[in-house]
């Protein structure tokens, strides 16, 4: 078609050029807040601005306030502490060695024991006489067997009587050489 | 030949608007305004009736905004919206007088544009003299330069039905200037 392939790009060209007479956001009220945007955020931060001074300078105002501290007190006087005698002055006469405990009154100890064993309280005694193959009874309850080959109970060898009380373990356990 | 529009929102502005961001629709409004404002005209062939049209328009796509989806352009999708208000408003206003339609003020006062206008006018009254989906279909294409599938969806229709409209305006108008030349 010879007269709309010609006209067209003209026809195009006026078409676009036609333009809406005003305004379309204004004239539907959509425009009405949007100058308003600058504002409302320079007012937010006023706002911002006034209320952050109003906080600081109620705080420094709150800081500078000083609690009074009052007189100084007085230095602390320590008194030493009545003493107290472990025994009053009659008690000082007597000799705590001499003081004995009644062993009945004491509550952790078995006093069956004690009676059973009264000797158990007694040093050991040295033995009036001393024959091969006898070993003082320390342990009255306690019987001690001896090995008959043992060195020890042979009649050669060498051994001198020694009580108890001055044995040392060297003399109950001597060395001897069995090579 | 398919013409694309090169004019595309950017789809941020598009997400603003829907949640009612006053800003991004009017930049959206102030967009759209010239392309709704045109379409009208063709369609309407009336200044006024154009401009009351646009302001239907506009105030449509603020209301279904939200139901976009981003299938099709935005000027698509609004292209169809406005020609859906000229479809009413043409069914419930006289059709215009021929003589009348695709009167343009003329600034220009050169012989060549005088001519040209002349041409202008012509054209103008043979659009007008075409049914209304024929010149709907025309505006679109040739003087929107919508693609055939945006002319498509703006008119609500398959593709094919758009290219069969278009095809048959073209030969309408062949055939207006045809009877004009002898």
């Amino acid at each position: 078609m010879k007269t709309f392939r010609s006209e067209n790009k003209a026809a195009r060209q006026h078409y676009q050029t036609t333009r809406y007479p005003g305004d379309l956001a204004a004239d539907l009220g959509v425009d009405a807040k949007i100058t308003k945007q600058a504002p409302m955020w320079r007012g937010a931060l006023a706002v911002a601005a006034a209320i952050l001074l109003a906080v600081s300078g109620w705080w420094l105002s709150n800081r500078q306030q000083t609690v009074p501290l009052g007189p100084m007190p007085s230095p602390m006087v320590v008194t030493p502490l009545p003493e107290t005698p472990f025994w009053d002055s009659k008690a000082a006469s007597i000799d705590p060695r001499g003081v004995g405990v009644r062993l009945s009154e004491v509550p952790t100890l078995r006093t069956s024991r004690l009676a059973d064993r009264p000797e158990r309280l007694t040093p050991p005694t040295r033995p009036r006489t001393l024959s091969l193959g006898t070993t003082p009874r320390r342990f009255p309850g306690v019987i001690v067997k001896r090995a008959v080959l043992s060195p020890v109970l042979s009649p050669d060898f060498p051994r001198t009587f020694r009580p108890p009380s001055s044995r040392s373990p060297a003399d109950e356990h001597p060395r001897h050489d069995f090579t | 030949m398919d013409v694309t529009d090169p004019e595309d929102f950017d789809p941020r502005v598009i997400r603003r608007a829907q949640r009612g961001h006053r800003g991004s629709r009017a930049l959206l409004l102030r967009e759209l305004q010239d392309v709704w404002y045109r379409f009208s005209y063709k369609l309407l062939s009336d200044a006024e009736s154009a401009r009351e049209a646009t302001q239907e328009t506009g105030l449509r796509v603020l209301q279904g905004l939200a139901d976009f989806r981003g299938d099709s352009r935005l000027k698509t999708w609004s292209l169809g919206i406005a020609l859906n208000v000229c479809r009413e408003m043409r069914r419930n206003k006289t059709h215009l007088a021929l003589a009348d339609a695709g009167t343009v003020e003329q600034h220009d006062q050169t012989a060549d544009r005088l001519v040209r206008a002349e041409e202008l006018d012509r054209l103008n009254a043979e659009l007008a003299a075409l049914p209304d989906r024929q010149r709907e279909a025309l505006t679109l294409r040739y003087l929107e330069q919508l693609s055939l599938r945006d002319t498509a969806a703006a008119m609500g229709c398959a593709l094919g039905t758009a290219k069969a409209t278009i095809s048959q305006a073209l030969r309408q108008l062949r055939q207006q200037a045809g009877e004009l030349e002898r």
